[in-house]
C-alpha cells in the first residue's frame, strides 16, 4: 500500500469521485463563513478604512496563485520521472484554477491600490512578478492546448515549467532589485512565526485561506478526473477507427 | 560541432535572412519609438537604455523559428539527432550560431542606433558591454523555445508567448546595467548577474531544449 | 461632465437604488464601491471557474458513457 497506488487512473477516479462534493462543499462553506464574518463582523482599519476588508480574498488569492504553480512543478516532476499519467493530467488541471486565483489577486490588488496609493497599477516589485506569473500561466495553458498528443504535451509543458520556475524566481529577484515597491511585506510569514496582522482580522483570514486551498483541491481533483476521462474517450475513439 | 555550427552559419549567411532581417527590424523598431513618444531629447535619453534593450529582445525573438524548422522541414534534424553528435551539443551549437547570426550584429550596431534615441554619452560603453553580455542568454533561451514548438504548426506565435516571460531577467538586468551606467552610478551588479544568466542558460538550457527535441522527434 | 470614469462608475452605481446604497455606505464608509466590487468580482470569477469545471466534468463523463457504450455494442 503506497501513495502511487492512486497513480492509476481507474483507482484516482473511484477514490476521488465521492470525496470531491465534500471538499467542495467544505471549502464553500469556509468561504461563506469566513467571507461573511470579515465582510460584517471585523472593524476597520484606522487608516485604510474599510479597503481592509480585501484582504479576505486578495491574500488567499495571491497565496493559492503561488501555490498552484507549485503544484504544477511538483506534478511535472513526478511526470518526468515516474511516468503517471494522474500526474501531468493533475498539472493541466491545476493551471486554469491558477490563472484565475492570480487574476483575482491582481484585480483586487488593483481594486485596493486605486483608494490606498491613488493609483490602479505601479510597477511595484510584487505586482511586477504576479502580472508575469500570469504571463507563465498563460503561455504554459498555451503550450497544452497546441499539441495534438497527450504525451508529447506532457512532456513538453513540464519541462517548459520546470525551466519557467526557474526564470520566474530570476524574475522575482531581477524585479526586487530594479525598484523598491510600495507592497506592503509578507503579512503572515509562516517561517518565523511573527504576524503584523492582530486576532480579530486574522481569524477569519484564517478561515479564507483554508477554504481557498479546500477550493483549490476540489477543483483540481475534479479537472484531473474530467481529463483522466477525456484522455480515456481519445484513446477509445483511436481504437474504433484503427 | 564545429562542422555544424559551421554549417549553421554558412548557411544564414547564404540564405541571406538572418542578418539582414533583424538588424532592419532593430533599426525599424527604434526608428519608431521617437515617431511614436515625441521627438522630445530628454525624454528619448530617459527612456533610451530600455528602449534599446527591448528592441534588441524583440529582434532576436523574430528569427527564433528559423534555429530547427529549416531544418525539422527538410529532415536533416532527426539526421543529427541520431548521430553521434550528443543532441545537448546540436542545441549548444544552434544557439552560439543564432547568437552568432543576430545576437552579434545587434550587439554591433546598437552603439549606432543609440544616437537615434540621444543616448547619454557615458552610456555607450555599457550598452555595448550589456548587449554583448546579455545577447547570449537570448539566443540560448529562445533555442529552448524554438525546441519546444518545432513540430508544431503556427508555433511562432505561441513561441513568443512562451519565451518572452523568461526574457523578463535579461531584460530586466539588462536595461538596468546601461540606465545605470547613463546615471555615471556602478554597473557591477547588474554585469554580474546578466553573465550569471548568460552561463547558467548555456550550462542548463541545452539539456532542457534536447529533451524538448527528442520528446518532438517522438 | 465627469470625464474621470472611476468617479462617474460610482455615481453611476450609487444612483441604481439610492436607499440601499445609503446603507452600504453607513456600513462600509467611503470606500464602499471599491470593497464591494473587489468582492464581486472576485466571487463571479470563483463561480465562473467552479461552474465551467462542474460542466466539463459532466459533459466528459456523459460522453464517455456513450463512447463505451458503443464500444461494447461494436
Amino acid at each position: 500500500m503506497s501513495i502511487w497506488e492512486y497513480a492509476n487512473p481507474k483507482k484516482f477516479i473511484t477514490t476521488t469521485t465521492p470525496i470531491v462534493p465534500w471538499v467542495l462543499g467544505l471549502s464553500i462553506a469556509l468561504l461563506v463563513v469566513g467571507l461573511t464574518w470579515g465582510f460584517f463582523f471585523t472593524p476597520d482599519d484606522f487608516r485604510q478604512g474599510s479597503t481592509v476588508k480585501i484582504i479576505y480574498l486578495h491574500v488567499p488569492a495571491a497565496l493559492m496563485a503561488i501555490n498552484a504553480w507549485f503544484v504544477m512543478l511538483i506534478a511535472s516532476l513526478i511526470w518526468l520521472v515516474r511516468r503517471h499519467h494522474v500526474s501531468a493530467l493533475a498539472a493541466r488541471a491545476a493551471a486554469p484554477v491558477g490563472i484565475v486565483m492570480t487574476l483575482i489577486a491582481l484585480i483586487t490588488g488593483a481594486i485596493w491600490g486605486q483608494p490606498m496609493w491613488g493609483t490602479w497599477w505601479a510597477w511595484d516589485p510584487r505586482l511586477t512578478s504576479f502580472l508575469i506569473l500570469f504571463l507563465f500561466y498563460l503561455g504554459y495553458m498555451a503550450l497544452w492546448e497546441a499539441i495534438e498528443d497527450s504525451d508529447t504535451a506532457a512532456d513538453l509543458t513540464s519541462v517548459l515549467c520546470i525551466v519557467g520556475s526557474v526564470f520566474a524566481v530570476l524574475s522575482r529577484y531581477a524585479v526586487n532589485f530594479w525598484n523598491q515597491g510600495l507592497h506592503q511585506g509578507t503579512t503572515v510569514p509562516v517561517a518565523t512565526g511573527e504576524r503584523s496582522i492582530s486576532d480579530i482580522f486574522f481569524v477569519p483570514l484564517v478561515m479564507c485561506m483554508v477554504g481557498f486551498g479546500l477550493l483549490f483541491l476540489a477543483l483540481v481533483l475534479m479537472r484531473t478526473a474530467t481529463e483522466i476521462r477525456a484522455r480515456r474517450i481519445k484513446a477509445l475513439e483511436a481504437r474504433m477507427r484503427g | 560541432m564545429i562542422a555544424l555550427l559551421k554549417r549553421d552559419l554558412a548557411l544564414a549567411v547564404r540564405a541571406g535572412g538572418g542578418f539582414g532581417l533583424g538588424l532592419a527590424f532593430f533599426l525599424i523598431v527604434i526608428v519608431l519609438v521617437p515617431l511614436g513618444v515625441g521627438p522630445e531629447a530628454a525624454l528619448l535619453t530617459l527612456i533610451a537604455p530600455g528602449m534599446l534593450w527591448v528592441a534588441a529582445l524583440l529582434a532576436a525573438l523574430l528569427s527564433l523559428d528559423r534555429i530547427f524548422a529549416l531544418d525539422f522541414e527538410d529532415g536533416s534534424l532527426p539526421l543529427l539527432a541520431t548521430s553521434p553528435l550528443p543532441l545537448e551539443g546540436v542545441a549548444l551549437m544552434k544557439g552560439v550560431a543564432h547568437w552568432a547570426t543576430t545576437g552579434l550584429p545587434l550587439t554591433l550596431a546598437a552603439p549606432a542606433l543609440g544616437f537615434l534615441l540621444n543616448l547619454s554619452s557615458t552610456a555607450y560603453v555599457w550598452l555595448f558591454v550589456s548587449l554583448a553580455i546579455g545577447t547570449p542568454a537570448l539566443s540560448m533561451i529562445g533555442t529552448f523555445g524554438a525546441a519546444l514548438t518545432v513540430g508544431l504548426r503556427r508555433g511562432g506565435l505561441l513561441m513568443s508567448l512562451l519565451v518572452l516571460p523568461l526574457y523578463v531577467p535579461t531584460l530586466i538586468f539588462g536595461a538596468e546595467a546601461v540606465r545605470r551606467g547613463a546615471d555615471g552610478l556602478s554597473t557591477t551588479t547588474p554585469l554580474l548577474m546578466l553573465a550569471g544568466i548568460t552561463l547558467g542558460s548555456f550550462a542548463l538550457l541545452p539539456f532542457a531544449a534536447s529533451a524538448a527535441l527528442r520528446v518532438n522527434l517522438r | 461632465m465627469n470625464l474621470d470614469f472611476w468617479s462617474s462608475f460610482k455615481d453611476f452605481i450609487y444612483e441604481i437604488y439610492p436607499p440601499f446604497w445609503d446603507a452600504v455606505v453607513a456600513f462600509l464608509g467611503k470606500y464602499a464601491v471599491e470593497v464591494l466590487s473587489a468582492y464581486f468580482a472576485s466571487i463571479i470569477l470563483l463561480v465562473v471557474i467552479v461552474v465551467m469545471s462542474i460542466r466539463r466534468s459532466r459533459r466528459v463523463r456523459a460522453q464517455l458513457t456513450a463512447v463505451e457504450a458503443r464500444k461494447d455494442k461494436s
